[in-house]
């Protein structure tokens, strides 16, 4: 009984010390563990989150996890439709499989596609196929689902879990692989803004005067230009014959070079405010150089505002990788992104009869969706103590 | 009356015959309408000709919209409308009599004037519907020439009139060649070197070739004399016996409306001391063009290329063309273009009746090939001519309300193909590209039942760059050459030509003696053509070794121009070369595969502008051409057609371009209720593609 | 005094601005290699002419294309200056005239969308702001961030394929007669709907964005507290607040708003056949037409600047405490 009571009584001063700790740890914490916290509120945030997560751990393993590579074209699927998997075969269960996918035409030419019931094929998880890098570097050249013949070879039966393109390429592999352009550049490109924002909103909102003015003016010119003719201008000067890598690259710089100056302009605005705080002047007072003023004390301080705007900036790359694409200026086939997926599932003939093809497009809104999502969290969080 | 009519109608259709078997009377005279290689091919009837329809009323013999001008006097008599009753048109081609009314709807994009311009078009001559690819009399009443055919005569239609009222004669040509077409030119009819001061251009800016022979290595400009007000003299320096169907293809018009022009056009010469035709300085010329179409032309030249050349863009200038604008809004993306009947329109149809049938023909001007293709499927266009991929969408959604026809093609072979400069600039592809066994590498490394099946909805058959099959020309064994498919072989052949490759992923074939890959570049003049076609080359030539890339060149025709371009998705598309030679033997520099070859023989074979002699089949091949262009006396049917079959040879030979699929018929869907339509007719430019259904004779019938 | 001191440095500053855009203005559409000519050149050849160099020559000298850059400039300027905008190479007609043309279907296409915008985005942000982190709130804005999310192009081209599939009729473009008689009106209106959701919601999203993050900034506020306290009705005060955070954005976006309503929506428009800028934009920026796409862009700079400053001004007359006017524009 005793024991019992005591027991309770300590259960219960571990309660109250447990939330000693919590209080403690929560006036300790770092501002960052209060924006994680804060974060945690935001429902749609945190599903963002593990969103954006399983997109990009899918295109870290893209070569893996996709079924074939971009060049896997073949008479028989052209147009398929997303093929259906089946587990019964004659009355008896047999687990997953699916059927070869034959066609007729109708009276118009059309194709029509059946399933060839006669014999299943099984799916097989690490199959063997065309040979791939991960990450560049890691060789190999099993994936994680197809259908393999009887020796353990590839089958030329294909499983479309997202149905064909009219080359009779797998979808899902083109989303896939697609998302290694579309997923990195907004990221990419962020980050050379990220940069530039901070080096020239920063000079301009630490020195002020004559410098700021100049580059304010700068700022303005390119805040009022609409982006149109600049694409148009810059992609101009995209030069010919140049590997898909390099294509990529400049694409990341455009895109990185018409969105620093929103970025620049609030990178500034931030240090004019912080610049007159007591501990800014205290370490000028001190004799702290300039450069390490800023990175030390200045840009740690407006961090958190600056994260949401880089995350609310990546949705605004994706969709700009799309409309460049929609005009032609960006990715050429047969590379592939998302903008590139997008521009082909725009004829009304693909609309009208393949609808499978607009599936790039619900991975697209998602995306922008989550990150749009995510930055929204994040800015409510951003000041931790309201 | 009616039977009058109808026997005027025999009386003129049997003057035209005597026409021109007078001219195979008197010894060695050709005959008028052009005759070439083609003729001899047979080709299926066209539907069954002026069979009076009893329901239609004939007693009308004008639309009622212009009755009731008439009746309220804002117009002038059918009678004093059209040509007097010996010389007026009765269209031959009318399938069957129709009534009046209605209009029909077709698309165009903002700048198709070139679209929406053979709907309405009216040459001096016409290639007759039967895709025999002789010509016939159409604005002319009749047309002939003397034994060598260097003097042609063209006789006009009495009463014509342009389409503002004005009476049509032989002043209008030549007020139109003198004037309008001819560059400055020397006492001798050569024209004035470009870089001398004395030096100008037409005032459409266009020299066509067919006005010129060439003689001693000078080309000669024709000299066009009136007889009467509707007869005139066309003379060249040596025969000329292709004259008129080289004017079919190459001008079309031969005549612009002095009356209204004369405000326009200021020569510097003194050539005129036509009292109706005053002297006017180009700063006049500019500022009156200016004021009467509402415009800010700022050189007079520009002014007059587009007034000029492109006179039926304007709504105020006076037409002979069967359908007129209204208002000059065919730039306007979203807004209808309407032409409605020419009152004066010349030509009637076999029961005496005024063309055209319709009221008006409705262009929607509408750019972007999705929004077309969206209001073809919902049924909106009356005559639409879709595109190969979007065909099957279209015609499943109107399959209740539009008819499908199908014209033969004079395309060699599907859009899909590779033409390789054979002047290429790097010396080392130049070598590489002029190689046979190279082309064969090309052509058989590709599996074409796979571009079959992903291009073209496994509708078209593995097939080279050739002659499609049933027109005239056609060879299975050129059809099939190096079409199957045996990357085996072409490995083999390719390692005969290159350093040798160890095959290794990611790495291409060296040129032979360099260090250089192997590499062919693609220009196109936009990104989005051809993608897919691109990306499945890529991939079959980068297994041989060879690296596929684009350059995206908005000015694709000048890098052409400049030799720029060493491959090019290119396809010919020719009725037959003795009557549009360009697209397959090398006369210009503006296709990829002649290269400079081409510049060769346009600077009248000579190298000094960087033109390359060619030599071997090519040369055969300009030899041929020429042949042809010579050809006089009796046997010149049969030195055309054994030349014609030449060239094929040549091409059948060497492959100068690599095809890979056949053509695809030229469909038209078309709205039920339009009658009329042609069963078959041969859709190519130099035919006029639209101008063959004979817009004028189609009429519309809830039935 | 001082306000008015501001005020002449804000004018001169923004005279400095607009100079350094038509610089950049004018070098960016020359950019793009080649000139008119060559535009004009490769039609040339397409149509079957024979071009030679040295005529080439001739119509650079003619079209004034082979001048160097600043001569052009100079040039340009002094005809912007003296209201003579040049004249269109493409189409041949004075650049305001051209310009002119398109004005009417482009403000009516602008204003509308900008209207629906306002009346979608605005509710779906006070109601958001009242109900944080509740499913009413992540259902408004994934509704109102929906359209921001689909690539307006595709969007559009969905949009018009659906009305053929229900209507039987695809949608696209503007009726050719002005709305004057009721029937017209029903049928504008029936054209505005796609445009105003494709246009409509690609705008929402930031200015919810924006209005929400305010509401929630003067939501905590002593005042607002104080207020609240006082036994001042929830209606009244979400009123009074929403009123205030509804203006600020509103009125700092203003610049972007101005020019937006001049631009339009290119690719859309182009998309949807609406004969709006946009597309003539496009028109000009591919031919290298560079007056008529100079003398476009220059306006569309020139409102944003002025919309800019007329923003700023109404910043410092809404709120006392903004002194510096650079200041004022510290967040977005």
């Amino acid at each position: 009984m005793n024991n019992k009571e005591e027991l309770l009584k300590s259960k219960e001063e571990r309660a109250l010390e447990k939330k000693r700790l919590k209080q403690e740890k929560y006036y300790m914490s770092s501002q960052w563990q209060l924006m994680g916290r804060k974060l945690l509120k935001h429902k749609l945030a945190i599903f963002s989150i593990v969103l954006l997560g399983i997109l990009y751990f899918c295109m870290i393993f893209s070569d893996f996890i996709a079924p074939e590579d971009l060049e896997n074209y073949s008479a028989k699927y052209s147009d398929s439709p997303i093929t259906k998997i089946h587990t019964v075969h004659e009355g008896k269960f047999i687990g997953p499989f699916v059927y070869a996918q034959k066609f007729k035409f109708n009276d118009y030419g059309q194709k029509m596609y059946y399933e060839d019931t006669a014999t299943p094929h099984r799916i097989s998880l690490f199959v063997k196929g065309t040979p791939y890098k991960l990450l560049g570097f890691i060789k190999g050249d099993v994936h994680l689902y197809g259908v393999k013949n009887e020796d353990g070879t590839p089958s030329d039966v294909k499983v479309l879990i997202l149905g064909a393109d009219n080359l009779g390429r797998d979808m899902f592999s083109r989303i896939l692989l697609g998302s290694k352009v579309s997923l990195t550049v907004p990221l990419l490109g962020t980050a050379i803004s990220f940069v530039l924002a901070v080096i020239i909103g920063g000079v301009s909102g630490f020195y002020g005067g004559i410098i700021d003015t100049i580059i304010q003016r700068i700022i303005e010119v390119f805040m009022s230009f609409p982006t149109l003719p600049l694409w148009m201008a810059l992609s101009a000067a995209i030069p010919t014959g140049i590997s898909v890598t390099n294509v990529y690259i400049l694409i990341t710089i455009i895109m990185s070079l018409l969105s620093w100056p929103g970025l620049a302009r609030t990178v500034r605005g931030r240090f004019l405010s912080l610049k007159k705080e007591d501990y800014v002047l205290a370490a000028r007072l001190a004799g702290v150089s300039d450069f390490k003023i800023i990175v030390k004390h200045l840009v740690p301080g407006f961090m958190s505002y600056l994260i949401v705007n880089l995350t609310l900036g990546i949705p605004n790359m994706i969709l700009g990788e799309t409309s460049m694409s929609f005009l032609g200026l960006g990715m050429r086939a047969p590379a592939t992104s998302w903008g590139v997926l997008l521009q082909e599932c725009k004829s009304i003939n693909n609309i009208a009869n393949c609808p499978w093809k607009l599936i790039p497009l619900v991975f697209v809104a998602i995306t922008v969706l989550a990150f749009n999502f995510l930055g929204d969290g994040l800015r409510d969080a951003a000041d931790p103590y309201k | 009356m009616k039977v009058k009519r109808r026997l005027l109608s025999i009386v003129l259709a049997l003057s035209m015959v005597s026409a021109a078997l007078m001219g195979c009377g008197q010894d060695n005279t050709t005959t008028p309408s052009g005759d070439t290689g083609t003729s001899s091919k047979p080709t299926t009837a066209v539907g069954t000709k002026s069979t009076p329809t009893p329901e239609i009323k004939n007693l009308e013999k004008e639309a009622p919209m212009l009755a009731e001008k008439v009746a309220k006097g804002e117009l002038p008599k059918l009678e004093d409308r059209i040509p007097k009753a010996s010389d007026v048109m009765v269209e031959p081609d009318v399938i069957s009599l129709g009534q009046y009314g209605g209009s029909v709807k077709i698309t165009s994009n903002d700048g198709g004037r070139w679209s929406w311009g053979p709907y309405t078009e009216q040459g001096m001559f016409r290639f007759k519907q039967d895709g025999s690819g002789e010509v016939e009399a159409n604005v002319c009443k009749n047309f002939y020439s003397n034994a060598d055919g260097s003097v042609w005569t063209i006789e006009l239609r009495e009463g014509m009139k342009w389409s503002d009222g004005e009476p049509f004669t032989a002043d209008d040509v030549i007020f139109y060649y003198d004037h309008c077409s001819v560059p400055a030119l020397n006492a001798d009819r050569t024209a004035v070197a470009v870089d001398s001061p004395d030096y100008y251009n037409c005032f459409t800016t266009k020299p066509y070739n067919c006005y010129q022979v060439a003689k001693d290595g000078k080309k000669y400009w024709a000299k066009f004399d009136k007889v009467d007000d509707y007869k005139f003299t066309v003379t060249f320096a040596a025969p000329k016996p292709s004259f008129a169907q080289e004017v079919a293809v190459d001008n079309k018009w031969m005549f612009l409306p002095k009356h209204f022009y004369k405000d326009f056009v200021a020569r510097k010469d003194g050539v005129t001391n036509d009292p109706t035709f005053p002297l006017i300085t180009e700063e006049q010329a500019l500022e009156n063009a200016n004021k009467a179409f509402g415009k800010a032309w700022t050189s007079y030249k520009t002014m007059g290329k587009d007034v000029g050349y492109y006179n039926w863009d304007y709504a105020i200038v006076p037409q002979l063309r069967s359908f007129i604008a209204v208002k000059d809004n065919w730039n306007k993306v979203g807004e209808t273009y309407t032409l409605v009947r020419n009152p004066y329109f010349w030509k009637v149809d076999s029961e005496g009746r005024q063309l055209p049938y319709l009221d008006s023909i409705e262009v929607l001007i509408i750019n972007e090939s999705e929004q077309a293709v969206l209001k073809a499927t919902a049924g909106e266009i009356d005559l639409f001519s879709p595109a190969s991929a979007d065909f099957v969408t279209v015609a499943m959604a109107t399959k209740d309300t539009h008819t499908i026809y199908k014209w033969t093609s004079a395309d060699w072979g599907s859009p899909y193909t590779i033409a390789l400069n054979q002047t290429a600039k790097d010396l080392d592809k130049r070598k590489l590209f002029q190689d046979k066994t190279f082309r064969e590498a090309l052509s058989i490394g590709v599996d074409r039942t796979v571009l079959s099946a992903t291009l073209s909805n496994s509708e078209a058959d593995p097939y080279q760059c050739a002659v499609s099959e049933g027109n005239f020309g056609y060879s299975e064994t050129w059809a099939k050459k190096w079409t199957e498919y045996g990357p085996g072989r072409a490995n083999e052949l390719l390692d005969k030509l290159t350093e040798p490759w160890d095959r290794k992923e990611g790495t291409y074939r060296k040129m032979k003696g360099t260090n250089k890959d192997l590499e062919i570049v693609i220009t196109l003049a936009d990104a989005s053509q051809h993608g897919d076609f691109i990306s499945l080359i890529t991939t079959y030539y980068k297994k041989l070794g060879i690296k596929i890339s684009t350059k995206v060149d908005a000015e694709e025709s000048k890098a052409k121009l400049n030799n720029d371009v060493e491959c090019s998705i290119e396809r010919p598309s020719v009725s037959s070369p003795a009557i549009r030679p360009d697209d397959i033997v090398p006369m210009r520099n503006f296709k990829c595969w002649t290269g400079l070859y081409g510049k060769w023989y346009e600077d009248g074979k000579s190298e000094k502008n960087g033109g390359i002699a060619p030599t071997g089949d090519m040369l055969e091949l300009v030899n041929a051409y020429e042949a042809i262009r010579n050809a006089v006396g009796p046997d010149r049917n049969e030195i055309i057609n054994e030349n014609v079959k030449k060239i094929y040879k040549l091409h059948e030979e060497n492959i100068w371009i690599i095809g890979f699929l056949s053509a695809s018929p030229s469909r038209w869907i078309v709205n039920n209720k339009v009658k009329n339509f042609p069963k078959t007719a041969m859709s190519v430019d130099e035919f006029r593609f639209a101008s063959m259904m004979r817009p004028e004779q189609l009429y519309i019938s809830e039935q | 005094m001082s306000k008015i001191k501001f005020i002449g440095k804000r004018l001169g500053m923004s005279v400095i601005t607009l100079w350094l855009i038509t610089v950049v203005v004018f070098f960016v559409i020359q950019l793009p290699p080649g000139d008119f000519v060559d535009y004009l050149v490769e039609n040339m050849v397409a149509e079957g002419e024979t071009v030679t160099e040295i005529e080439i020559e001739a119509m650079r000298e003619e079209y004034g294309t082979n001048r160097p850059f600043f001569v052009q400039y100079a040039d340009w300027m002094k005809g912007i200056l003296t209201g003579d905008w040049g004249v269109s190479f493409f189409y041949n007609q004075k650049v305001t005239v051209k310009i002119g043309e398109t004005l009417g279907a482009t403000l009516a296409v602008s204003f509308i969308t900008m209207i629906f915008t306002y009346l979608l985005s605005i509710p779906i942000a006070i109601y958001s702001a009242k109900h944080q982190y509740s499913v009413g709130d992540y259902l408004a804005t994934f509704i109102g961030f929906i359209g921001m999310a689909i690539p307006n192009f595709l969007f559009a081209i969905i949009l018009m394929f659906l009305s053929y599939k229900w209507f039987g009729k695809p949608i696209m473009g503007l009726p050719d007669t002005p709305p004057t008689s009721w029937p017209a009106i029903k049928e504008w209106i029936k054209h505005m709907i796609i445009p105003i959701i494709v246009i409509g919601t690609s705008g929402t999203c930031g200015l919810i964005r924006s209005t929400r993050a305010q509401m929630l900034d003067e939501q905590a506020r002593p005042y607002i507290l104080s207020t609240r306290a006082r036994g001042v009705s929830e209606p009244a005060l979400t009123y009074k607040y929403a009123m205030r955070s509804v203006l600020n954005p509103v009125v700092s976006g203003l610049g972007g708003m101005i020019s937006g309503i001049f631009n339009g929506s290119t690719i859309t428009a182009i998309v949807l056949m609406l004969p709006t800028q946009g597309p003539v934009l496009l028109k000009a920026l591919q031919s290298q037409d560079v007056y008529l796409s100079g003398g476009i862009l220059l306006i569309s700079a020139i409102l944003v600047v002025i919309g800019t400053l007329i923003s700023d001004l109404l910043l410092m007359a809404m709120d006392p405490r903004i002194k510096d006017l650079e200041e004022s524009k510290n967040e977005q």
